[in-house]
Parts: C-alpha cells; structure tokens; sequence
C-alpha cells in the first residue's frame, strides 16, 4: 500500500465528499425558493448567518438555511421506537447514504487534479462502469427495506414494501434505456461514452436516444423518490412512509441520499445522454468541461424540480402500471429500433466496423443523408405512434364520466 | 501485496457474513448477513479482474435475489423472529417459487398419479354410506 | 390527436409564467413580509403582556386587517371593567369547540355602559394553545363582547401559564378594535346602532300603540258612561 496509492485514493475521492454535500444545501436551497416562487409565495429569506442576531439585517436572500436546517437537524432528539431493531435503524440511514455517494466516482468529470493520478484509481474508467452504477443504486433497495422493517411499525413496512416495488419496476426501464447507449458506443466504459459524444453528436439528439431519455428520466425521477412518484415519502401517506420513525440526524441522512442519489442518476443521465462535459469551448479551455458538466446537472436538476411543483402525485397503482405497461414495452420497442436502425446504417459495412470506436459514429461517417433523414423520421413515427398506443392501452377501463348533479 | 491483503480481508468479510447468517435466529438478519456475503463475493470478482461479474453479482443477487428473499420472508411470515420450523416452511415457498415452473405440471401430476392415493375416497365413501356404520 | 405528454408541458409552462411572474408581480405573491423586529422589544417573560395599546398597535399593524389570531373582549370606554360588554351569559364557553373558555360569573350585578346593571366575568380565561381560532364565539355572542384579535407575538416559555390569557389580558378598546379591524368594527357598530334605533322605534311604536289605544278605550268609555244618563232621562 504505497503512499502514492493512497494520496492518489484521496485525491480521486475527497474532492468529491466536499463538493456534492455543498451543492446539496445549495439544492436544497434552491429547491425551496424555486418551489415557493412557482407557488406564489417567497422562500426561506430569513436565514442569513445562523448564530448570530443579525440574522434579519443580512438576510442573503436566506441562503444560510440549509446550515440552519442542519444545525436544528443536529440538535433534535434521537428518538429509536421501544421495540426497534436498534442496530438496523442506525445502519438504514448510512445504507442509504454510501451507495449515492459511492457512486459519484463513477461520473467521468474531469476534474483538473485528476489527470496526474494513476489510472487504476479513476472509477470512471473501469470497463463495466455503467453497470456498476446500477448494480449500486440498487443497494438502495435494500437501504428502504431496512428503514421499514426495522422502526417495527407496521405503516413504515407498508410504505417501505411500496417504496421498494416502486424502485424495483422502474430499474428495468432505467437499465433498459442505458443499454441504447451502449448500443450505439459499444462499450460499457463511462469515460468513452463521454467521449464518444465530444462536440455535437449527443446521443439525445438521436430519436432512440432521445425517447431513451425521456425513459432513463421519468425512471430516474421515480429511482429518487421525486414528484410525481413520491408516495413512499409524501406527508399525506403512510404519514412519512419508512422513514416515520426517523428523527434528527439520521433523517437528514435519508434526506443527504436522496439528494446526492439525485445528483448521480443526473449525472449518468448528462454522461449517457447529454454529452456528459461536452459544450462550447471545450477545445480551447479543458477545465470548462467540468463547468459543462454541472451545469447540464443542474440543468436536470431544475427541471426535476419544476416537475415537482407542476405535477400532483400518482397514486401507487397508477405509477406501478406506468413502469410495466408503457415505460417497460416502449424501452424494448426501443432497443428493436435501436438495432435496427444500426443494422440499416451498417448495410454491407458491418464487416469491418472497429469495434474499440464507438459504433454510431463510424456508422455516420460514410453514410448516405437521405438513409439517415429517412431513418431518423421513421424511427421517430414509430416510437410517437407506439407510445401513443401503448398510453391508450394501458388507461384504466373506466366509462366517461356522468355528472348526476352537476349541469 | 495489497492484492493479498485484500483478498484476506474481502474472505474474511464472505465467511463471517455466510456463517452469521446461518447462524442467527432472527431470520432477517440472516438474509443481511447474506446480502454481506454477496457483496465480499463481489469484491472478490473484481480482485479477478472479472468486472462485469462483479456489476452483475452485486445486481442480481443483492438486488434481485435478495430483495425477493425479503419479500417473500415478508409475505409468508407474519411474526418477527419466528422459531426455526416455520422458517424452513418460509424457505421451502422460496424455494418452490425459484424452481423451474415448466416442470411443476408435470410433476404435480406424476406426484398424485398413485392408485393409493386415489383409492382413499372409497374408504370414506364405503363407511359413510354402508348399513353398518349408520 | 393532441401530443403525448401534452398535458405536462402545457402545466410546467403554467408554472413557468408563475416562476417568472412573482418576480414582476409582487402582489401576487401572498406572503406578509412582516420586518424583522428587533429582539428587546418582544415580551420577554410569561405574563408580561404590553400593557398600553400603543404597543399592541405596533404588533397588529404589520398584517392586515384580514388577519385574526385570537379573541378579545370588548369594552366601551376608558375603564374597561365599568364598559365591559359581556355580561357573563357564557354561550360561548359553551359553544367553543375545544372548550377553552373559562368563565366565572360574578355574584352581584353592576351597571355597564347601558346603564344596566348586568353580571360581569369575575374570571374569563381562554388557553390559547386550545384556541383554534374557529371564531364560534363571535358568531354566537348576543352582546358583540367577543371579537377575533389579531395579535401574534405570544411566545412565552411557560407553555402551561404563559399561553393562559385571562380577562384583564383580553380586555380591549372599541377604539382599537376600529383600528385592527376597521371594516369589521364599523360593520359591527353600525349593526349594533341600528338594532338599537330597532328597538328604540318599536318601543316608541309599541308605547304608541298602548297610547292610542288606551285613548280609544278611554274615548269609549266616556261614550258609554255618556249614553247612559239619556236612557235615564227618558225613562223620568
């Protein structure tokens, strides 16, 4: 265990622990504001520096209110149910934490101070890096399980069994729309999808690329726990879901996970769909690309926000024949798209395509305009005429509605 | 070197984890101390350079087979830390529930396929309905 | 056929103009930015109520007259216990959901502001931390003594005395009543003086009706003792 392993360890890790817990209280911040702006109503704008009685006269439109809500967090009474399993309610909460923070390693941004370090210690660069990022969110499963079971109340375990149902239904469309992906890059390495969508070329402008999208974040809001999937968390049901029982620091815990899980999932949204750090003046400046790459996070991130304060909440049969009757076909009518429209690039040149490049882009190279415009449209029908008719398929069978008192 | 130590360690945590969860009465300890195992058995597959099966491990056991341990330990068992014959129905429903379902038919049918078992409603029928018995 | 997901645009556009809209449209937005008020000149023990209505007026002028907390009792003039309105008659102690009204009556009667001797509250007590500011007790009260506060700086940290408030500490002016609720208080008065021309104009017309018909009964008894003596007249 050399020296220059473990500095090279730290350097990989610790930028990331200090910098994601930041820009979580800035979220949490903005959340807020945003939230209450679309509610016509103001945010938090009391709470300028904390701990001192000036707090009304420098308000700083209330930025210091995630450090106030982490300091009364702090302070609150650690209350642990009489009959709880005392050793699994301590750990749900770190069980929660450790896989969304575990898996920001695996986001290739490229930080300035990350090129001097040796190669084996980039997670990014690991050659199953995309599944390794699934593998580990589903250790949030788990994380929800162990809160329910363990505040030994029978609402938490209700809410906890539907929280894990709703993550468990939405994985496949969020695997499924990741393997689109990997179709059109041909390798599972984080850093060469990043690569591979270098200037322009992001995958989301691809029609199977931008119905995976659509798919990867609708399932990515509902992997989080976010509006509009979210019951297991909401106030109105099962009073808070598995976390009921939870107070002071171990409910922010839960609450630091889920923000962070938001972070990440954005994150394999940017890298897989969006260019991941690609954007203007990349060339000239290279440290631009981490600029990129934040601001197309916090891009999603608003809009996930957004779609909390416009969207009411679905209810938990609605969400779970929303993931396997629509989301779940039209991700494999995807991938059938997907290939096909590969295959009809390639035609004859399937021979000698290289495998170690990334397989759309030698594909577009030498292909004939018209084929592609043809393709693009075609594929672009017959996903908006499948959606279609899978959302017709999958409404509930109810006659239209007949007002008896109402003129 | 730090391969070695990290295999020591990696073992250490695969048998630690299979023997507490043969061990503990609480059966949902025991499928934690599981899902440990899975994970030491993953870092080992990533020791061999095998990554995919490492993702894959992590994936499908812990996240699949795991939760469905869970689920099911959930749906059969009401009680918590029931004693060990009920948990051995429990483990019997997983276990029929991960078999191969194209041959239940076929065995269900051989299974009551036996003139034995056939015959046992004419013993019945022949008490309930002869002169003696009434 | 309309497009998919044509609903969600159409409301994350909604929300957007909202977003976009309360940072030009201030009134829109519906929170009372009430300033930040330096920390001595909150009460600062249980019990320590401000006691000259200057105070409270600065506490109740930074919200609207719309806003209510909870109740007060009314009094007519500069000696609250000599205008007291309430006369004890504790309907709203019975109505009041929660039952936080305490009310003990007075054994004797005193003249209030009418000029009747009326009972008074010896003890009118509403716990605040009960009070859910249904307003009940206005609506039922017959003599308009109770009425909807809306003073909010009540924190104190006795949470068992500090949130009982009693009859000196409910006793309010008319006159501040006009000033926190102004709409309201008018409207009360105005109601008030006109049931009371109501009845004044019934009484007279009742008195009219007594007279007019006494003067009647007066008037056919003089014709009837009158018709008499002709009788007699003719039978001599």
């Amino acid at each position: 265990m050399s020296l220059e392993l473990i500095r090279d360890i730290l350097v990989a890790t610790v930028p990331l622990l200090l910098i994601f817990p930041t820009l979580f209280a800035f979220t949490t911040w903005l959340e807020r504001k945003a939230l209450a702006r679309i509610q016509n109503r103001i945010g938090p704008n009391k709470v300028g520096v904390p701990l001192t009685r000036y707090g009304g006269r420098f308000s700083l439109f209330g930025l210091g209110q995630p450090m106030a809500d982490g300091i009364k967090m702090l302070f609150k009474e650690n209350i642990v149910p009489r009959d709880a399993d005392r050793l699994f309610h301590l750990l749900a909460p770190i069980l929660a934490l450790i896989p969304a923070m575990l898996v920001l390693c695996f986001l290739p941004i490229d930080f300035p101070w990350i090129n001097n370090i040796q190669d084996s210690v980039k997670a990014f660069m690991l050659d199953g890096a995309v599944i390794f990022f699934f593998a580990i969110t589903g250790l949030n499963t788990l994380a929800v399980f162990m809160a329910g079971w363990a505040s030994r109340n029978k609402y938490s375990l209700l809410g906890g069994m539907r929280a894990i149902a709703q993550m468990v239904s939405y994985e496949i469309p969020l695997v499924l729309s990741a393997v689109i992906v990997v179709m059109m890059v041909g390798s599972l390495n984080a850093a060469e999808i990043a690569n591979a969508q270098a200037g322009w070329n992001w995958f989301v402008f691809t029609p199977w690329g931008l119905a995976a999208f659509i798919i990867f974040f609708i399932a990515a809001l509902a992997e989080t726990n976010r509006s509009p999937f979210d019951l297991p968390e909401a106030e109105s049901e099962i009073i808070a879901g598995y976390f009921t029982e939870y107070s002071g620091f171990k409910f922010a815990l839960f609450f630091l996970g889920e923000y962070i899980a938001m972070f990440a999932i954005s994150g394999l949204a940017v890298t897989l769909f969006l260019g991941g750090g690609a954007g203007p003046g990349v060339a000239a400046l290279p440290w631009l690309s981490v600029i990129w790459f934040l601001v197309k996070i916090f891009a999603l991130i608003a809009v996930m926000i957004w779609l909390r304060g416009t969207l009411p909440r679905l209810r938990v049969d609605q969400l779970m024949g929303f993931a396997w009757k629509f989301l779940l076909p039209l991700s494999i009518l995807n991938i059938f798209i997907a290939g096909s429209a590969l295959h009809l690039l390639a035609g004859d040149r399937l021979a000698d395509l290289d495998e170690k490049q990334p397989i759309l882009r030698q594909l577009m190279e030498g292909a004939n305009p018209l084929v592609v415009a043809g393709l693009w449209i075609g594929a672009l029908l017959i996903l908006y005429v499948a959606a279609n008719g899978l959302n017709q398929l999958s409404r509930a069978k109810v006659r239209p509605r007949e007002y008896k008192y109402a003129e | 070197m730090t391969e070695q130590i990290a295999f020591w360690i990696l073992s250490a945590i695969a048998v630690l984890g299979a023997l507490v969860a043969v061990r503990k009465r609480n059966l949902i300890h025991g499928v934690f101390a599981l899902m440990i195992f899975f994970a030491a058995l993953s870092g080992l597959f990533l020791l061999l350079l095998a990554e995919f099966i490492a993702a894959a491990q992590v994936l499908v056991y812990i996240g699949a087979v795991g939760i469905l341990l869970l689920f099911a330990i959930m749906l059969v068992l009401v009680a918590i830390g029931v004693p060990l014959v009920y948990s051995i129905g429990g483990a019997a429903v997983v276990g029929a529930m991960s078999m191969n379902f194209t041959f239940l038919p076929s065995r269900m049918f051989t299974g009551v396929e036996s003139f034995v078992l056939a015959s046992i409603p004419f013993f019945y029928w022949r008490r309930r309905f002869s002169p003696a018995a009434a | 056929m309309s497009l998919l997901g044509g609903g969600i645009f159409k409301g994350m556009a909604v929300t957007l103009r909202n977003f976009v809209g309360s940072y030009f449209y201030k009134d829109r937005l519906t929170t009372n930015d009430y300033s930040w008020r330096p920390t001595d000149k909150l009460p600062q023990h249980a019990g320590e109520y401000p006691k000259e209505e200057g105070e409270q007026l600065r506490d109740a002028t930074t919200v609207t007259n719309y806003s209510r907390n909870f109740p007060m009792l009314l009094h007519d003039g500069s000696e609250p216990m000599d205008t007291i309105r309430c006369v004890a008659c504790q309907i709203c102690e019975r109505e009041c959901p929660p039952q936080c009204i305490y009310i003990e009556k007075s054994t004797e009667k005193k003249e209030n502001a009418g000029g009747k001797p009326q009972f008074y509250p010896a003890k009118f007590d509403i716990d605040v931390s009960v009070c859910m500011s249904c307003q009940i007790c206005v609506e039922v009260c017959p003599f308009d003594a109770i009425v909807m506060n809306s003073q909010f700086e009540l924190s104190t940290p006795d949470r068992f005395g500090g949130l009982l408030l009693r009859r000196d500490d409910l006793l309010k002016s008319n006159d501040y009543y006009h000033n926190i609720h102004p709409e309201e208080a008018a409207a009360r008065d105005k109601r008030i003086a006109e049931e009371k021309a109501a009845k004044e104009a019934k009484k007279k017309a009742a008195a009219e009706a007594a007279r007019k018909k006494a003067e009647e009964k007066a008037k056919a008894d003089a014709e009837a003792s009158e018709g008499t003596p002709d009788i007699q007249e003719d039978a001599e």
